[in-house]
């Protein structure tokens, strides 16, 4: 019978998770909160843990080993945290909770399987050093936790370790996909034993459930459809000699997936070691490059630095995207910043880790949204180069220097964009954005949940259109709504070329 | 740490940091005339979408991840 336990308040390093057999994973963890600056961890002894009693009761109860159902919770702190100012928070002090709060860096759920004991974790992400050119993190979500009356909350996204008995890496990684935020008003979250039992539903063909040693790519779609969502597929353009992604494709549709708030689970092959998937969570936003005249570029197809949970290491590990020339793959490094504060634990598991070479992309996103992210660069591409032949031609006839301009893509939801992205883009002109915000209420006909939005900009980033596409039509027809013009002259130009027309542009809605 | 960070993305960026490229600039009728002449329906992309056609093979969907 299970008894009952205090909170034990360790000094970091003293705690549950320094005990654990030393893993890549547990290093990982340690480095991660070292530069996250922990300083106590505070363990509870007692916590029924949702994922882990799913496993439990689909695989673990039946074992003769005798596991049992209870795990350990163990909460990271950058403060000394004593059981007094524990017990005043508990006690309602809001000084203290807040105390609290803010020195909360996340948690990691102890399992008692001896192998792989590192259940549901969130942390927080490293501070932001450069907010205009920010760690791009949509996917993230908060995530509350409950001790002794006391709320905490982190925002990340949930890793695990695979066990191999409920999920393997597929599996893991797809449960790290089906958390995040884009799916908050969708559904409850699937446990890894739910989304292992949804692969099997229509897919199995034969195969047994648990335990689980992995799964087809077939499977996991078949697992996303089970969750009332839609599979998107990707598959690198490199003949299969030299299979896999080049940069820009890469790049550009893994930060528009993200960006939109879908994790990518990337397949691949991990050094000489086989298979593996791991789930991409964030990327490092970059500005866009210079462009000759008339050069067209995909802004994302710069970005240097993925965050992925691997299952190998742990949760947001920064890699590197390597660009190794024409007609040869794209590979992932592991390449984690330099420590902020000196590490305890050995060198970072990260240094020396095997080098990732992604083939497949696979996404779950809403099933209204129909468009893939390979269609939105396409017609993004095609709309921009007739927006700077427009433009070059009229800077011809003024007798100004020719110009490449830039683009970006991106799924949201259609509050989102006229709430939001128009509010920040248009910060501090009222007048422009009520305008602009009635105009797309009043004059463009109804619009689906999610749009499509194709941004064409200057290489310095100063937008010139947006382009809002239907995502609930068939790739083929892919229908404009909308333009929003920032600029008087764009505007006019594609009057003066398009006319009346508007199924290239869509209705024309200035914001300037 | 001080904020070193000058660039913006195309989604960060803000209306006090937009370049003027074409401040002064306008399009009057005697330009509008002069554009008719212009050709701006020349294809400049040539093979730089066929990346973006790749299809998902059978092949590629029976993979096992483990």
């Amino acid at each position: 019978m299970h008894k009952p336990a205090k909170l034990e308040f360790h000094s970091f390093g003293n705690d549950a998770l320094t005990r654990l057999p030393c893993s890549g994973q547990v290093k990982y963890l340690q480095c991660y909160l070292t530069d996250l600056g922990a300083i106590t961890a505070i363990e509870e002894q007692n916590y029924f843990d949702r994922d882990y009693l799913a496993e439990f009761s689909a695989f673990y109860s039946t074992s003769s080993k005798g596991y049992k159902n209870l795990c350990k919770r163990i909460h990271f702190f950058d403060i000394e945290v004593k059981r007094d100012l524990f017990r005043r928070a508990a006690g309602g002090s809001n000084q203290a909770q807040s105390r609290l709060q803010n020195a909360y860096l996340g948690f990691v759920v102890i399992r008692p399987i001896p192998t792989t004991p590192l259940g549901r974790t969130v942390l927080r992400w490293y501070p932001e050093q450069k907010p205009n050119t920010p760690r791009v993190t949509v996917p993230s979500r908060d995530y509350c936790c409950h001790i002794a009356g006391i709320k905490l909350s982190v925002h990340g996204l949930a890793w695990q370790q695979q066990d191999t008995g409920v999920g393997a890496c597929a599996t893991v990684g797809l449960w790290s996909m089906l958390h995040s935020s884009a799916f908050d008003d969708h559904h409850t979250i699937p446990t890894t034993a739910d989304i292992t039992r949804a692969a099997h539903k229509t897919a199995s063909l034969g195969s047994r459930v648990f335990p689980s040693s992995g799964l087809a790519i077939y499977q996991i779609t078949e697992a996303i459809k089970q969750y009332n969502l839609a599979p998107v597929v990707l598959d690198g353009e490199l003949p299969s000699s030299n299979k896999g992604f080049g940069k820009e494709r890469f790049s550009s549709s893994c930060a528009a997936l993200i960006r939109s708030g879908y994790p990518v689970l990337l397949i691949g092959q991990l050094g000489n070691l086989g298979g593996h998937a791991i789930c991409a969570t964030g990327f490092r936003a970059c500005p866009p490059v210079s462009c000759a005249a008339d050069e067209i570029k995909i802004q994302d197809s710069n970005i240097q630095y993925l965050y992925i949970h691997d299952d190998n290491l742990g949760p947001n590990a920064r890699f590197r995207i390597n660009d190794n020339g024409l007609g040869n793959p794209i590979t992932l490094e592991a390449d984690s910043p330099p420590p902020l504060q000196p590490h305890q634990h050995g060198g970072s598991p990260t240094t020396g880790y095997h080098t990732f070479t992604p083939h497949q992309l696979v996404v779950a996103v809403h099933e209204d949204l129909r468009t893939s992210p390979d269609v939105l660069h396409k017609a993004g591409l095609e709309k921009a180069q007739i927006l700077c032949s427009f433009v070059n031609s009229f800077f011809d006839c003024i007798k100004q220097s020719r110009i490449g301009i830039t683009l970006s893509t991106r799924f949201i939801k259609l509050a989102d964009y006229i709430g939001i992205e128009l509010g920040r883009t248009l910060d501090g002109s009222t007048k422009e954005l009520a305008k602009t915000r009635m105009a797309l209420y009043e004059q463009v006909p109804p619009m689906s949940l999610h749009v499509g939005v194709v941004r064409i900009a200057l290489d310095d980033a100063t937008p010139l259109i947006d382009i809002l596409y239907d995502t609930t039509d068939s790739d083929r027809n892919h229908p404009v709504f909308a333009h929003v013009t920032y600029n008087k002259v764009i505007a006019d130009l594609i009057q003066h070329f398009c006319g009346r027309d508007n199924t290239q542009f869509g209705v024309k809605v200035s914001a300037f | 740490m001080p904020n070193e960070d000058t660039s913006y993305t195309l989604w960060t960026i803000t209306q006090k940091s937009w370049s003027n490229l074409f401040q002064g600039s306008s399009l009057t009728e005697e330009i509008a005339e002069k554009l008719q002449q212009a050709n701006c329906a020349e294809d400049k992309l040539g093979s730089r979408l066929t990346p973006y056609n790749t299809p998902v093979t059978e092949e590629t969907l029976r993979q096992s991840v483990r």
